[in-house]
């Protein structure tokens, strides 16, 4: 006997769909197509407190605010979360707005020190006047709460060993008085902590970013404006993206690649830290740094394939599953 | 003895816990409290190591059929405690860069392979398990459509976009607000319920 059309489609080995479904992300990744998103109010809602705060310090050079960016994520969850750290860091270092950086798991240090730094070094910014990395703080309380008075104190010394007393940064930006914006990027329920203790307590700005399957938890914390806003998952990624490439075009033009190199050539080398990088840039890293600025973007090309392949597989499935059952029904 | 002394402390600092955040005479105890945390939460680590180890090292006696494993992580795990302590105490050299390169280009990769493995646990879910059984079922189904068509929306598709939005922010908001405030009391029950002794399955022993 035959069999039936919709008996085949449930037997399917799923082998095959894994192959389809591989196939189906590969394509667009190889073939460099990129998502051009619309920007959602959580996202843009976030671009603006970082202007605002540019244009704040604008107006107030001698006493400028920060951000305090924490990677709260580690290696399992950076293909989502990397770009978009990467875009707002380049936002801050774009407008020249003091950046400190922290990690929230011992995982991660290697993961924080390495972004900070790659992304620091696009700028020429320099290590201890333009940011800072102060590694993991252990306990994240104590730290976050140590924030609230003089950060100075319970950090005495940053990554790298300086005494932190001796970083004019942190000379400025040494308490929540003078941080603007706290950026939580996380796969886990970090923000939570942040909301807790540095909003509820201190009245900080948080803004979130987050993987697509824990957006949800945080939507509450947007409506109560707990949090400012929220880049969710790899989309909310691409949308920074794009701002922040806008941004980059409209401030130092196309040509990225020139501009990074210019960067080392106009000044003196001394002026950087080796430790923390090395002032200019080989072919290979100046192709890795150009291929960051539309990471999210490409990948978001790859999950629209995907989705739309899921989507496919759900309607074939649940037809398949329509007939089957009503040829049981006049059974 | 065993049991009644964590139960005291549990007692007692859970007391002290509530009262250094509402007595403010008592807020200076409470950085001198975090400092212990800190210092207790570093027993874990040990307490992790010992306790990996001892549950490979049984694997390795007992011959299971796959002990192979339990050596690649005796010899990972060490590998990487050698040359990270090696490279903590002499910056710049090349025990340094080995682990930044094994944690840039092993550890990282691997992670993310295990995270990007969803995309085809997915596949199969959507193909074999995601189907409108029930008008529940059905609800869920067409919700979740919504969503991944929103997230990935363009051109003529757009209106997903707008459904998807407005998706997390009312439905999706009122019930994860429901369900944070159900934490939330069931975190204040179960503190209440270790802080008078009457909740001990923190204590092992089954009892």
């Amino acid at each position: 006997m035959k069999t039936p059309w919709y008996e085949k489609i449930a037997s399917v080995d799923k082998k095959i769909l894994y192959v389809i479904m591989f196939v189906v992300v590969m394509i667009p990744l190889l073939a460099k197509w990129t998502y051009n998103p619309d920007v959602m109010d959580e996202v843009q809602d976030i671009y603006d407190e970082v202007e605002e705060i540019y244009a704040y310090n604008l107006a107030n050079p001698d006493a400028p605010m920060g951000i305090l960016f924490s990677f709260d994520y580690g290696p399992s969850t950076s293909a989502e979360l990397d770009p978009m750290m990467m875009s707002v860091l380049r936002h801050a270092f774009l407008r020249k707005i003091p950046v400190v950086t922290w990690v929230a798991f011992v995982d991660s240090i290697d993961l924080g020190k390495r972004i900070t730094n790659f992304i620091a070094k696009e700028y020429g910014a320099v290590y201890g006047e333009d940011f800072v990395f102060m590694g993991y703080p252990y306990p994240m309380t104590a730290a976050v709460v140590a924030f609230g008075s003089d950060v100075r104190k319970f950090l005495v010394k940053d990554f790298y060993g300086n005494v932190s007393t001796d970083l004019p940064l942190l000379n400025k930006i040494y308490n929540y008085k003078s941080i603007g914006l706290i950026v939580t990027v996380s796969g886990t329920s970090m923000p939570r902590f942040w909301v807790t203790y540095a909003n509820t307590l201190y009245g900080k700005k948080i803004a979130t970013g987050t993987t697509a399957v824990s957006a949800a938890d945080f939507y509450p914390f947007l409506q109560t404006k707990q949090m400012i806003g929220m880049m969710g998952g790899l989309r909310g990624a691409a949308e920074y993206e794009k701002l922040v490439y806008e941004l980059e075009t409209e401030l130092i033009g196309t040509d990225t690649e020139m501009y990074m190199q210019s960067v080392y050539k106009q000044n003196t080398v001394q002026k950087w830290d080796t430790k923390v990088f090395t002032p200019g840039y080989t072919e290979e890293e100046l192709r890795e740094h150009i291929s960051t600025r539309m990471t999210a973007r490409t990948g978001m090309a790859s999950q629209a394939a995907a989705h739309f392949f899921v989507i496919f597989l759900i309607i074939l499935a649940n037809l398949g599953y329509f007939f089957k059952r009503r040829a049981e029904n006049k059974r | 003895m065993k049991r009644t002394l964590p139960l005291a402390l549990a007692f007692i600092f859970g007391l002290i816990g509530i009262a250094v955040q509402i007595v403010p005479a008592l807020k200076g105890f409470l950085n001198t409290m975090l400092d212990w945390m800190a210092i207790i939460g570093s027993f874990a680590l040990a307490l992790g190591v010992s306790s990996l180890t001892r549950h490979h090292m049984t694997k390795i006696r007992r011959k299971h059929k796959d002990m192979f494993f339990s050596y690649v992580t005796f010899v990972t795990m060490l590998f990487m405690m050698i040359i990270g302590l090696i490279g903590y105490f002499q910056p710049e050299s090349l025990y340094q860069r080995l682990f930044g390169n094994m944690y840039n280009y092993v550890r990282v990769p691997l992670d993310a392979s295990m995270f990007a493995l969803l995309a085809f646990f997915i596949t199969s879910a959507a193909y074999r398990a995601f189907r409108a059984r029930t008008w529940l079922a059905t609800v869920l189904l067409v919700a979740g459509v919504v969503v991944m068509m929103g997230r990935v929306a363009f051109g003529p598709f757009m209106i997903f976009n707008d459904i998807t939005a407005w998706l997390m922010k009312v439905p999706t908001t009122a019930a994860m607000r429901g369900l944070t405030i159900g934490i939330g009391l069931g975190i204040v029950a179960t503190s209440i319920k270790i802080v008078l002794g009457i909740e001990r399955s923190y204590l092992g022993g089954g009892e």
